[in-house]
């Protein structure tokens, strides 16, 4: 019985191995310092995603791609990769390319020499490493042979995002692929996201931008303090929802009127405005009652659910931190405005 | 692995930085010696310097002796680089995402260290063998009464005297001994350099031992605790140049550097495996 059941394990194993890319359980980290950085992470990304994984700076999504590494040691929880539980330096990190909060290079070094080392190093042979389509990746020209030291950050993501793509791996992990860089870097590096996944590639993403999310990835899950707030397809998260923000002159008088007010499930105060979800009626009736209510209205703006879900973890912190740190870093009007405008408050 | 290891270090100014002054200096000893001139001190003392109008052979025995506090500079810089370096380009990262398991990166790391240490310290003795050759030529080297203090001291009358060959494999047997005696100090550093993402800290904590262990090997008060410092035989060597012969020093020396290379070791690899790596 118990053979047999093993051997069953084994088969599930070995069909596993090809299976899920990123299996994640339970996953906690609490670091030596006290802080929790993740708290009991349960994240299942499949072939062929691009997952999103948002959050706040200092949310965990950081060190739970350190963990899907094996650079940092979870306190409990499990990761697995392809089926294989993660060990440091396990074999099958050789099918995941990794970008971890941003390109570490040998500065004395050129572009080239350090590509060719570190995959080297690997024990595995230049001639599998696909090395000239990751150059081409990187777009760095003759600038591959000088160097690393003398590269602008933008040469430096680049040739970050072609040495996670040496071997042509079958998991990328970009994390915030797109910090330090202009906003025709960031547009560069976003389609090459697209075009890598279109070459079958799974990836998993973490970003703090909103709107990186929504154009790059098929699904997402929202992260706070170390939790997962919220996970679906970015359709079903973006889907057009029943919420509607408001901005009005008189936040307080607006609160009280909208509460007792029929179709109106919930009002939260969103700084500046309102959020209201309603049920079964137009938003355009809303700002009546609020008019003949005495409330001038500047901003009536519809919301779809991942801003939402972002946003009410943001007001689920203290209010300190969500005035002074949250706050400023996405305002909402800011978030519904687009990419660049979005980008560029940062 | 290690191919990798070795080209980081070779391609850095800071290698030949650190192997050009190892060269440089027992060039300039020998100049010195050459046209410095030769101190008188009596009629039957000779100090150990004035040695080298005597034979080549004596500038990489001089060498060695003068060049201890700069061969400890070297093993503690290279090892101390060697993983805090590499963390504190933010490279460390990427090479542990590779399919290699921790405890042979270290290995690896240190293999090079260990490698490069070896090298700084035969491009001390050739250099000042062939310096000093060419210089004071290819003489047998007198040697003293083991009862005279050791260093670059006055000696007294020499009492014999050995061949050039015999000389020359004492010298190379001095080599080895003094590569072996900086091995506390590789470990050390090492260690360090895997504790912290800072690398001129797991430098200077290298050295720092080297220098502690001797200060307190001069505090004759702490009695037979200094039979244990790591520096103690770090210049028992010099029982090759004394007559009778002396190696028991020696041996102990040797024999002490294995508990600090042990122990070291065995933290810095304790502790790189369970390290969150963060930088």
């Amino acid at each position: 019985m118990l053979r047999s059941m093993k051997q069953e394990d084994l088969g599930a194993n070995t069909a596993r191995g090809d299976g899920i890319p990123i299996r994640i359980r339970g996953l906690t980290k609490r670091f030596r310092s006290g802080v929790l950085a993740v708290d009991g992470l349960d994240l299942t990304v499949f072939s062929g995603d691009v997952f999103g994984l948002l959050g706040p700076n200092g949310a965990g999504k950081t060190t739970t791609l350190r963990m899907i590494m094996g650079l940092v040691h979870p306190t409990a929880g499990s990761v697995e990769l392809f089926g294989e539980p993660l060990q440091p330096g396990a074999g099958v990190l050789r099918r995941v390319g990794a970008l971890v909060e941003g390109p570490g290079f040998v500065p004395h070094l050129s572009g080239m020499a350090n590509l060719e080392q570190w995959w080297r190093y690997g024990g595995s042979e230049l001639s599998a490493s696909n090395i000239d389509e990751a150059l081409a990746i990187a777009g760095l020209g003759d600038a591959i042979d000088r160097k690393y030291k003398t590269y602008s950050s933008g040469m430096r993501q680049r040739l970050g995002v072609a040495q996670a793509m040496l071997g042509k791996p079958d998991l990328l992990v970009l994390d915030e692929p797109t910090t330090g860089l202009d906003p025709q870097q960031m547009v560069e590096i976003r389609s090459m996201i697209r075009s890598i996944s279109a070459s079958g590639v799974t990836v998993l993403l973490s970003s703090h931008l909103l709107a990186e999310v929504e154009q790059v990835c098929t699904r997402a899950a929202i992260m706070n303090r170390g939790r997962l707030v919220s996970t679906g397809t970015v359709e079903e998260l973006t889907a057009a929802a029943n919420i509607v923000y408001f901005e009005v002159d008189d936040v307080i008088l607006a609160e009280r009127v909208l509460a007792g007010s029929p179709g109106v499930r919930a009002v939260r105060r969103d700084d500046p405005g309102l959020s209201v979800e309603l049920i079964d009626v137009d938003r355009s009736k809303i700002v009546s009652v609020l008019v003949s209510a005495g409330v001038a209205v500047r901003t009536v703006m519809a919301r779809n659910r991942l801003e939402d879900a972002f946003l009410e973890m943001l007001g689920a912190q203290p209010p300190s931190e969500s005035v002074s740190q949250v706050g400023p870093m996405m305002p909402p009007q800011v978030l519904a405005a687009g990419g660049s405008a979005q980008e560029s408050t940062r | 692995m290690i191919a990798v290891e070795l080209a980081r270090q070779l391609k850095r100014v800071r290698t030949y930085v650190s192997f050009g002054m190892v060269a440089l200096i027992p060039i300039i000893l020998t100049i010195a010696y050459k046209f410095g001139g030769t101190p008188h001190r009596g009629k039957h003392a000779i100090a150990m310097i004035d040695l080298t109008s005597y034979s080549g052979l004596n500038v990489p025995i001089i060498g060695l002796s003068a060049m201890g506090i700069v061969f400890v500079i070297v093993a503690a810089s290279f090892a101390g680089e060697a993983v805090a370096g590499e963390a504190s380009w933010g490279a460390l990262r990427y090479l542990l995402i590779r399919p290699v398991r921790r405890g042979r990166i270290l290995a690896g790391k240190l293999a090079v260290v260990a490698l490069l240490v070896v090298v700084a310290i035969l491009i001390a003795v050739v250099v000042s063998l062939v310096a000093g050759v060419i210089a004071f030529g290819w003489h047998p080297v007198y040697v003293f009464a083991s009862n005279v203090g050791n260093g670059i001291g006055v000696l007294g009358k020499p009492v014999g005297a050995i061949s050039e060959v015999a000389a020359l494999a004492r010298v190379a047997l001095s080599g080895a001994y003094v590569i072996w005696s900086l091995a506390f100090v590789v470990a050390f550093a090492f260690m360090l350099s895997t504790l912290t993402d800072k690398a001129f800290g797991a430098i200077a904590g290298g050295f720092g031992i080297a220098v502690v262990s001797q200060i307190l090997d001069a505090i004759s008060q702490l009695g037979s605790i200094r039979y244990g410092l790591p520096t103690h035989y770090m210049e028992a060597w010099n029982g090759l140049f004394v007559q009778p012969t002396q190696t028991a020093d020696m041996v102990r020396g040797a024999l002490l550097q294995i508990p600090y290379v042990l122990v070291f070791g065995a933290i810095a690899w304790w502790w790189f495996r369970r390290k969150d790596i963060t930088s």
